[in-house]
């Protein structure tokens, strides 16, 4: 605890810069991923970030030396260039998208492996450094790189608050947004040029292989929770900033962890937890939900077996027996207890000398599930035209899921009828 | 002799991953090919560290279960959050390779695994590597050669044997499955097959020219091919090729094999694609339909 | 079963209350019908009614809610070789390096007999078959070099050498010109002369009463089922293209969001 209130104090001067770089590239990948998630387009960004490592061999070899900014104009030059081939490539008949883009992330990756090998072999290894952008090497970061990526970061986050409307468009419905008149064209080259950028300052941090994860993991970890792009946005720059500084500090207190892996690991940990767990589309609440369900399905079918059996003889009035309520409709036995216990404790059913009987509320639930099942039979056979005696099933099934909205719907659209297709009362 | 083994690797290498890409390439599954690439450094990291004595068989083996866990995992996260494939295979192989590469910067000294070979590929150490030596005597050449090689003879009786169950599937799967062809096996041998092909390729040519390998040479054939058949024998041709062109360019400049015979493949790429527009551009000027001879 | 040991019992194909709730496909409810052998039978309705799902749904491609089909009187897996399947012309990719002639020998592969060489016979049936659509010529093409029309032939070519008893057609009527219209539906009046079945979906309300024998009107719910004769009239078609009803959609969608089961636990149809 007391080494991570040193770090996050940023007492030292280190530490400051490579936080600080590393926030700044996580953020500002993570805005211009939730664009590329939403327009489909995940391996793109994993395709450009191979292909911009060309580019920074060769402003070495032309250069001589490792400068930011050198190193980053090449880089956005070959990323753009890549991305172009890509369209070019991708529009020919009998060549795919997916396929282009194979093809030129192996090209370029290629020709920077040429290069970084003849670098080593040629212009020296030792000062080049540059076998960092395969893995990234936070640690590294001087006070001109960061500059750097603030630079960038400020440029992408403007644009971004500039374009808003129109990328949002954009990346929501293409055809609508054309139509809509839109410079769709034009939005999409700012968000190329934006992608690229975000990546060539990227790479600093975690390399050009894990870029990828930069880009897409926290918007899609994102989009579990949300079904709206400025929350969305928020919560994969809170991801990522979390991850960012989660790793810079594993990075930090274990001499010889890399920072990059770290923050990917962080982000993915982050991204399995919102899959299992998150309230909407998790999977463990998915589990939850159709306990759930299965639970209210169960009693109401109980309650509605006791509603017909009361209805069925209108002198019991002592209630009825677990054998009398299995008759009428197959329980499993053990589940038949268990509900009628769930019941009793809500107060629908109670039970005297062994015997079961509806309360006022449970009454009420019983009529309206059979009320339900009687519209869904009449709606079935006269507007479905289906046969009488195939109805039954699908009602029975239904029942459960029939809201009071559309019990409203069927009643108007029957007229309010009162009997059903078997000639019982609708309740 | 260093020359011919390493032409010799690579092109057995080429041939494999030219069949393989084939259908992947056709199927638009490509990119999962890179997926698996990049996730079997864990697990072959892990079995450095587990197993006190390593040897080829046993990386392989390891990097074979690391590939098809990585593919199921990639089908899962698809499942459980309804991601696209391509969403799902970022996150899983960014993960398994960031833990891979976590682990062997935690354990540099007991993991004799250079990072750099990883990317760069593995080609110009083979002569240098472990021989296969036979009582002591005979000595059968490097490693590499004999996986590789077996992995060309799996391939191709696979693909000789099924050829028409394969071009069947990768072309209607629902005429397939309707005619009662158990399509969820055959999918699961290709997979099978296209792991072992991956993981083979993996420790010679490094992680990510894998996908090179698979993808440029068949999108290449595919452009002027009219029939499989023909795809496979013209992109077999264009990786072997492309294997010799690129030895010779990484010795001119003294760079990595790997990276130089990707370099190749890509040219002969884009001198088939320009080829192919300027011909379509002039057929579409003299107003004749675009025929592909062959 | 019941075919073996009743020779007289004619049923090409029953539908038994089948619903169908698969991701944004149109949902089916509760169809039930059945039809003859020998037949010309078109499957009409509008779009999004869910006529081709309701075919993928017979060829066991997709997986009913409830419900169950039979074929020749038996499930699909007895009766596979005695069926023939046309699907949709956009379901493959055209750009798939395979020429004419091996489209159409698909036809003549066996799904256990994967492996080995095809025999003179089944070559000596599909190039009949590529003669009788009348695109012999067409044999050593790439598929992409043919037109919407020949591409549709190609497949048909692929269903009729294989011979079968009933033939299943997708739309085989989209996209095509007229002669190709002609050709098919000269086959398809052959195919009937010989006492197949021919069962199609079709989307053309005004071709269809010359075309079929029988019809069958969909509108995510069954309209009605019987000759053309009987009924072809303003009522069912008004019925079968008027609006769907609001109610089915509504609880469709729920039950996909919610992938509800249509039946009871523990409650089976068959």
């Amino acid at each position: 605890m007391r080494d991570f209130i040193e770090f996050i104090s940023l007492s030292n001067p280190t530490v400051k810069i490579v936080l600080i770089g590393v926030v700044l590239i996580s953020l500002s990948s993570s805005l211009v991923g939730n664009f590329a998630f939403l327009r489909k387009r995940a391996m793109l960004g994993d395709a450009i970030s191979h292909s911009v490592f060309p580019g920074v061999c060769l402003s070495f070899i032309v250069s001589g030396e490792k400068d930011p900014l050198m190193i980053l104009i090449y880089s956005i030059v070959t990323g753009l260039i890549a991305m172009f081939l890509i369209d070019v490539i991708g529009r020919h008949k009998k060549v795919k998208v997916e396929t282009a883009i194979g093809i030129v992330l192996s090209i370029f990756f290629g020709l920077g492996i040429m290069l970084i090998s003849y670098i080593q072999g040629n212009l020296g290894d030792a000062q080049s450094g540059l076998q960092h952008f395969f893995f990234g090497q936070a640690a590294a970061m001087s006070r001109e790189d960061v500059q750097v990526f603030l630079y960038c970061s400020i440029i992408i986050a403007g644009t971004i608050i500039l374009f808003y409307k129109g990328l949002k468009q954009v990346s929501f419905d293409r055809e609508h947004a054309i139509a809509t008149g839109q410079p769709v064209v034009l939005l999409e080259i700012v968000l190329s040029i934006l992608t690229v950028m975000a990546i060539a300052i990227g790479i600093n941090a975690v390399g050009v292989i894990l870029m990828a994860a930069l880009l897409i993991t926290p918007a899609s970890t994102a989009r579990l929770w949300t079904n709206r792009l400025f929350p969305m946005m928020v919560i994969a720059a809170i991801l990522s900033v979390v991850s960012a500084i989660g790793g810079a500090f594993i990075s930090y207190k274990y001499s010889g962890m890399p920072t990059g892996p770290w923050v990917v690991v962080l982000l993915s940990i982050m991204a399995f937890g919102s899959i299992l767990f998150s309230p909407k589309r998790g999977a463990l609440s998915r589990v939850i939900a159709r306990k759930r369900l299965e639970r209210k399905i169960l009693k109401e079918n109980i309650l509605k077996t006791l509603f017909k059996l009361q209805e069925a003889d209108k002198e019991q009035t002592s209630g009825f027996s677990l054998q009398e309520i299995n008759c009428l409709k197959a329980f499993d036995g053990r589940a038949l207890e268990r509900g009628l216990k769930w019941l009793q404790q809500e107060k629908s059913t109670q039970i005297k000398n062994n015997k079961w009987t509806l309360t006022a509320s449970g009454n009420q639930i019983g009529k309206r599930i059979t009320r339900v099942h009687r519209l869904w039979e009449l709606y079935l056979t006269n507007k479905v035209k289906l046969d009488i005696d195939h109805v039954h099933p699908s009602a029975e099934s239904l029942e459960h899921i029939i809201t009071p909205e559309i019990e409203r719907m069927l009643q108007e659209e029957l007229n309010f009828p009162d009997k059903d297709p078997h000639n019982k009362l609708i309740p | 002799m260093a020359a011919v083994w390493i032409i010799a690797v690579s092109c057995l290498i080429g041939i494999c991953c030219a069949w393989i890409g084939s259908i992947l390439v056709i199927r638009r599954m490509a990119m999962l090919s890179d997926a698996v690439s990049h996730s079997v450094l864990p697990g072959i990291v892990a079995a450095y560290l587990l197993i006190e004595e390593m040897d080829y068989g046993i990386f392989i083996i390891a990097a074979a279960v690391t590939a098809f866990i990585s593919t199921m995992l990639i089908e899962g996260v698809s499942k459980l959050a309804n991601y696209r494939k391509d969403v799902s295979m970022g996150i899983i192989y960014t993960l398994l390779f960031s833990i891979g590469i976590i682990l062997l910067s935690a354990h540099q000294d007991s993991v004799p695994i250079q990072s750099d070979h990883i990317i760069q590929g593995n080609l110009e150490m083979i002569p240098l590597e472990e021989l296969w030596i036979i009582n002591d005597v005979y000595s059968l050449g490097p490693y590499p050669i004999w996986s590789s090689l077996l992995n060309l003879v799996v391939v191709v009786i696979t693909f000789a044997l099924a050829y028409r169950g394969i071009k069947l599937i990768s072309f209607d799967h629902s005429y397939a499955s309707v005619k009662g062809v158990k399509t969820s096996r055959w999918n699961l041998i290709f997979m099978a097959l296209t792991s072992l092909t991956v993981v083979i390729s993996f420790s010679e040519i490094g992680a990510i020219l894998v996908i090179g390998f698979i993808v440029i040479p068949p999108a290449t054939a595919l452009i002027f091919s009219k029939k499989l058949s023909h795809v496979l024998l013209y992109s077999s041709l264009i990786s072997c090729a492309s294997c010799i062109g690129g030895y010779f360019l990484a010795r001119h400049f003294d760079s990595s094999v790997a990276g130089s015979i990707c370099v190749v493949m890509g040219i002969l790429f884009f001198i088939v694609f320009c080829f192919d527009n300027l011909r379509a551009k002039f057929a579409q000027k003299n107003g004749v339909r675009i025929e592909h001879k062959e | 079963m019941a075919s073996k040991s009743n020779p007289h019992n004619n049923s090409a194909l029953q539908v038994h209350s089948l619903s169908v709730f698969y991701g944004d496909k149109p949902a089916l409810w509760e169809i039930d019908f059945e039809l003859k052998q020998g037949k010309k039978i078109g499957i009409l309705g509008p779009n999004g009614s869910g006529k081709s799902t309701l075919m993928k749904t017979i060829m066991g491609l997709i997986k009913p809610a409830s419900g169950y089909v039979k074929i020749l009187g038996e499930p699909l897996s007895n009766v596979r070789s005695k069926i023939a399947y046309v699907p949709q012309k956009e379901s493959v990719d055209w750009d798939f390096p395979i020429t004419v002639k091996e489209v159409v020998q698909m036809g003549r592969y066996k799904p256990n007999k994967l492996f080995g060489r095809l025999s003179k016979l089944d070559k000596e049936l599909a190039t009949k078959a590529l003669e009788q659509l009348k695109i012999s010529d067409l044999a050593d093409r790439h598929i992409a070099q043919l037109s919407g029309g020949q591409q549709q032939r190609v497949f048909l070519a692929r269903a009729i050498c294989q011979e079968a008893d009933i033939y299943f057609m997708d739309e085989p009527f989209t996209g095509v010109d007229a002669a190709t219209e002609e050709t098919i539906i000269g086959i398809i009046d052959e195919l009937a002369a010989e006492g197949k079945t021919i069962i199609m979906v079709h989307h053309d309300l005004n071709s269809a009463q010359e075309y079929f024998d029988h019809i069958v009107m969909l509108n995510t719910r069954l309209i009605c089922c019987g000759s053309t004769a009987e009924v072809y009239n303003q009522e069912n078609i008004k019925s079968a293209f008027g609006s769907q009803l609001t109610i089915l959609s509504e609880i469709g969608n729920k039950i996909n969001e919610l992938n509800y089961p249509v039946r009871e636990a523990g409650e089976s149809d068959s």
